[in-house]
Order: structure tokens, then sequence, then C-alpha cells
């Protein structure tokens, strides 16, 4: 279960690059066709808005495994391994609930939008599938907190150190 | 329950849940929303939160925040730190503390493309380091002005924590760049007099280098064309209207990706790192945005924000010295706290007191940055320094604290100075209004 809530996380991540990936370039592509040809993307915008909440969302499950969200760790530094792991845990239970409140409140979103047919303003692009995969993700997510609380890490991904220097 | 007593509940329950080190967001954000619940009821109190989710992550303008992290994420590992510092050293290094000049000037200069201080300060340190250990300059001058030079980024735009600030305070994020670009350029300017001065003091701090003939000199800033050219092409296109803050970095995150290639350095694994790198910070950055948000609506919605107004107009203080008691504040939880997250917990407190007062809200942004990223190299907690710790564990840490006195004080001479004189902030921005 562990193994596989960490692949789905890493899956989910890979696709939020992609998504960022098309962010850039339907940005890049809507600036240079405004100045140089005057003909701007005209479903540009729409296009970033529904990636933006893949990012965000699909990106999530990762960020809360690692443990990137950032939190004041001045009482963890101060306690030994026992405590560090206890506060873990409750952070854990916040994170879930937290989470999850997102996750069902997307997922209300998406059947509402289901229901009620919303579509984007240019392309008719209906809206509902990328809400209910956003509240899945934030699902995953949930359930990547949900193991912390039974298994707290007390491992903080250090600031990821960038080498600029020749490989 | 009246709703002020319940918003000041809330508080004392963030307070707690912070110290437990619950994520800030989601303290934050759970706060919010269990005080709402007991003013407007559960299921209003959901609703509600279902469309801040959705509205702050399905949204064209905060795109801007991905990909502005990108552009500093791909060029932070294009090799340009390197080229920078070579510049740098070429026109200062003759000098006395040349090498540590040029680590201000290249932090300065890698600023311009990376929105991140942190960022800047373990890129360079890797460079500016080894060199200057070379050269046998003293270890607290050394680890001192690379820790110094990373927090010039945060007001060299693009500036992540400004975009922050602007998304929530609803301020002109292009204003709040062009207004963060002249205190950069005096704080990499006195940083350089500080240098300048201790070198003159204790010439054994920082031996003098090499000379360099006058063509090396164009030749070395011949290299950083690409980084100038960007630089220009993003601030450029926002001064003069030409792209908005979201378009700009579009470009910009674009333009990183072809500096990288035409350096050969876009390799799988470097694109893959830098996509990784953005899409974590921001789903971190994203869940203390919603976070930051839902509390606020509890702010505005228990009168908390309000009353507090109130509470200060009404202690019939000159404005001025209520806002040197918030940047004291400011000063003093900038030792303990993230510079990101301060900015998201305490700006919606700070900021309808200070518009109340009838300060500027783009200064307000800009002299707050300037205040909260000396918490970066402040003690016990000095983000900046523990990243150079972490690159070279053999200098104490107290030898970089050391080093980084100076600076500090430096900085705090500029803040005043800002705080005294607003239109070192707000000139720019004004003067920009005439081409939009």
């Amino acid at each position: 279960m562990d193994a596989f809530l960490k692949l789905l996380s890493r899956w989910l991540a890979g696709f939020a690059c992609l998504s960022l990936l098309f962010v850039m370039i339907v940005t890049f592509i809507d600036v240079i066709g405004r100045y140089f040809f005057n003909s701007p993307l005209t479903f540009g915008v729409e296009l970033i808005q529904l990636a933006m909440g893949l990012i965000v969302l699909f990106g999530m499950a990762v960020t809360t495994l690692e443990r990137r969200h950032i939190a004041v760790d001045l009482l963890e530094n101060l306690l030994p391994t026992g405590g560090k792991k206890l506060l873990a845990c409750v952070a854990a239970v916040f994170c879930f609930i937290f989470i999850g409140l997102i996750a069902w409140r997307l997922w209300d979103r998406g059947i509402n939008f289901l229901n009620d047919g919303l579509a984007t303003d240019v392309l008719f692009l209906p809206v509902w599938p990328i809400v209910l995969l956003m509240a899945f993700a934030a699902a995953v997510a949930a359930l990547v907190a949900f193991k912390h609380i039974f298994k707290p890490s007390v491992e903080r991904e250090d600031l990821s150190l960038i080498v600029d220097v020749d490989p | 329950m009246d709703p002020i007593a319940v918003g000041s509940f809330a508080f004392l329950a963030l307070f707690v849940l912070l110290i437990m080190t619950v994520p800030i967001g989601i303290a934050m954000g759970l706060c919010g929303l269990a005080g709402m619940a007991m003013i407007i009821g559960l299921m209003p109190t959901l609703s509600l939160f279902g469309t801040t989710v959705y509205e702050t992550t399905v949204t064209y303008d905060l795109s801007v925040i991905p990909l502005f992290v990108l552009m500093g994420s791909v060029a932070s590992r294009s090799g340009l730190s390197k080229e920078l510092y070579g510049a740098f050293n070429a026109w200062f290094g003759a000098f006395r503390g040349g090498l540590a000049l040029a680590t201000i000037g290249a932090c300065g200069a890698f600023a311009a493309i990376c929105g991140s201080s942190v960022a800047t300060a373990a890129t360079m340190s890797q460079v500016a380091l080894p060199e200057m250990q070379r050269y046998n300059y003293n270890k607290s001058l050394a680890t001192g002005s690379i820790a110094a030079g990373g927090i010039i980024g945060i007001l060299i735009p693009p500036s992540l924590v400004l975009v922050l600030y602007g998304i929530l305070t609803e301020t002109s994020i292009g204003d709040l760049f062009i207004a963060g670009f002249l205190p950069g350029i005096l704080t990499i300017v006195g940083f350089m007099l500080v240098i300048a001065l201790l070198t003159r003091i204790y010439p054994e701090m920082g031996p003098a280098g090499e000379r360099s003939s006058a063509l090396e000199k164009m030749r070395a800033l011949g290299r950083t064309w690409a980084i100038l050219l960007l630089f220009a092409l993003v601030i450029g296109g926002i001064y003069f209207g030409v792209f908005t803050p979201t378009e700009a970095a579009g470009v910009g995150a674009m333009g990183a990706f072809g500096i990288s290639a035409l350096r050969r350095r876009m390799t799988f694994a470097n694109t893959r790192d830098a996509l990784m790198e953005t899409v974590k910070t921001t789903a971190m950055i994203f869940t203390v945005l919603i976070g930051a948000l839902t509390l606020n609506n509890l702010m505005v919605f228990s009168g908390i924000a309000g009353a507090l107004s109130g509470f200060v107009s009404g202690l019939d203080m000159h404005p001025m010295a209520v806002m040197a008691i918030i940047l004291l504040i400011y000063l003093v939880m900038g030792c303990f706290l993230d510079t990101l997250a301060m900015i998201l917990l305490t700006v919606p407190i700070f900021f309808p007191i200070v518009v109340d007062l009838g300060f500027d809200p783009v200064w307000f942004g800009v002299i707050v940055v300037m205040v909260v990223e000396l918490g970066l190299i402040t003690p016990p907690i000095g983000m900046n320094v523990f990243v150079i710790k972490g690159i070279a564990p053999d200098i104490k840490l107290t030898t970089i604290y050391a080093g980084v006195i100076p600076f500090v004080i430096a900085q705090m001479i500029l803040i005043i100075l800002v705080f005294l004189l607003p239109d070192i902030a707000l000139w720019l921005p004004e003067s920009a209004r005439a081409f939009r």
C-alpha cells in the first residue's frame, strides 16, 4: 500500500510537470501571437485555468509525502525523537482533515458541474472531468497524510540543493 | 458567541497549532474554517471553502507563481552562476575584497532571473565560496557576503514574495516589481560599500586578486548577454506595460529554457528536476495561499480586521509610530519564521491598518519585504546561513553569523532610508504609469 501510494504520488506529480510545461508554452504562444501577429490565442486563458488546477492538486500528494509544506519547526528542534514523532502524528491528523476537506469540496463541485454542464467560454470544454481529477488527486494526498498519522516520518526533505556547477 | 470572540479564539488556536508544527497553510485554513462555521454555520462555510479552493487553483492570473518559480528553477541549473561570477570578478577582482564584491554583484544579477533568496544563496555559494577560500579570504567575510548577497534576491524582480503580497492585498504585481528595483540596487551598492570599508580597515580579510585587461572585462561582460536580455525583456516588458506579470513570467520561463538549451544544459535530468521542484514549490505555496485566504474570510466576517484598525486609530498615535511598531514586530518575527509564511500570515492582519493610516500599499510591500528578508540571515534561524553551512560544513555557524553582522547594519540603514523617503520605492512605478 505504501509503495503504491508513493508511486501514485510520483505519477501524479509527473502529470503536474507536463501540465506546467503546457501552461508555459500556451502563455508563450499567446504572448507571441498577441504582440507580433496581432492574433492572441482566444482559448489560451481557459486552457491555462484548467491546467493550473491540475498543477496545484496533482503536486499535492508528493508535497505531502515529502513533508514539503512549510511549518514552524521551532519546538520540533528542541524535542527528542519520540516527541518529534508525536508532533508529526498530530500534524498529520490536521493535514488529513484539511486536504480531505479540499478533496470533498472539489468532488462536490465537480458533480455540480457535471449536472449543470458547465463548459469553458470559447472551446466549450466540459469543466467537470478536470475538477473530478483534481478531487481525486487531493484524495490521494489526503491518503498520504492519513498514512503519516500511523507512520509519522520525522525526516523533513532537506532543501534540495541545486547543483549549478559543471557535472 | 460574539464574532469577535470567535475570531480571537481562532487566532489563539492557530498559534497553538503552529507551535505544534502543523503546516502553516493547514493550520490557517482549519482555524479559519472552524471560526467561520461558528459564525455563519457549517454548510455555508463548506460551500464558501469550495469556492475559495476552486477559484484559487483554477485561475489564470495565479499562473504567475509557477511560471516565475520555473524560470528561477531552470536558470539556477543552467550554469549561469559561474559566468556571472566570472564577469563581476573581471571588473571587481583587482580591488581589495574583490571576490566578495563580485559575489554581491553576481548575487544581484542572479536574482534578476531567480525569485528565490535561498536558491540564490545556495547557487552562488557553490561558485563563490571555493574561489574565496582559494584566495585565503577571511571565512566570516566570505560566507557573510554570500548569505547577505542572497537576500538581494527578494527585492530585485522577479520576486516571489512580492507576487504573494500582491495577490493577497490586490496590489499591482507589476508596480511592486518595479518598486523593488531601486531599493534592490541600493542594497547592492550598500553591501559593496560594507565590503570596501571592511577591507580598507582590515586589508588581510580580503586580498586583492589579479587585474583583468579591458578586453577581458568586455569579454566577460559579453558572456552574460543572455541574462541581461532576459531581464530586460521580462522587467522592461512589465515597466513599459507591454506584458502583464503573468505574460512576463511565461516569456521568462521560456527564455530560461532557451538559455539553458543554448548552453547545452537542458538535459532530461535537469529539465525533470526543474519541473519537479517547481511543482512541489507550487503545491506548497498554494496550500498556504488557500489557508491564508480562508483565514482572511474569517478576519473579515468576524469583524476582527475592522476592530483592529479601529483600535489602532483609536490609539491616536502618529502613523509613523504605528508603522515603526509594525516593522519592529516583523523584525522580531523574522528571526523565527519563514519569509513566505510570515508574509502570508501577517499581511492580512496589518494591511488594513496600514492602508487605513494612509500609507501607500506598494511602499508597505517593499519595506515589509526588506524587513523580513533580514530574518533570512539573522540568528537563531537564518535560512541563508543554514544553506551555506550545508554546503561548507567545516565552517562554524557563529563564523557565518559574525560575517553577516555588518550587512545587517547596512540593511537596517537602508530600511530607515526607504522608511523616511518612500520615493525611493515609489518613484519608478510612478514614472512607469506614463507608458500605460
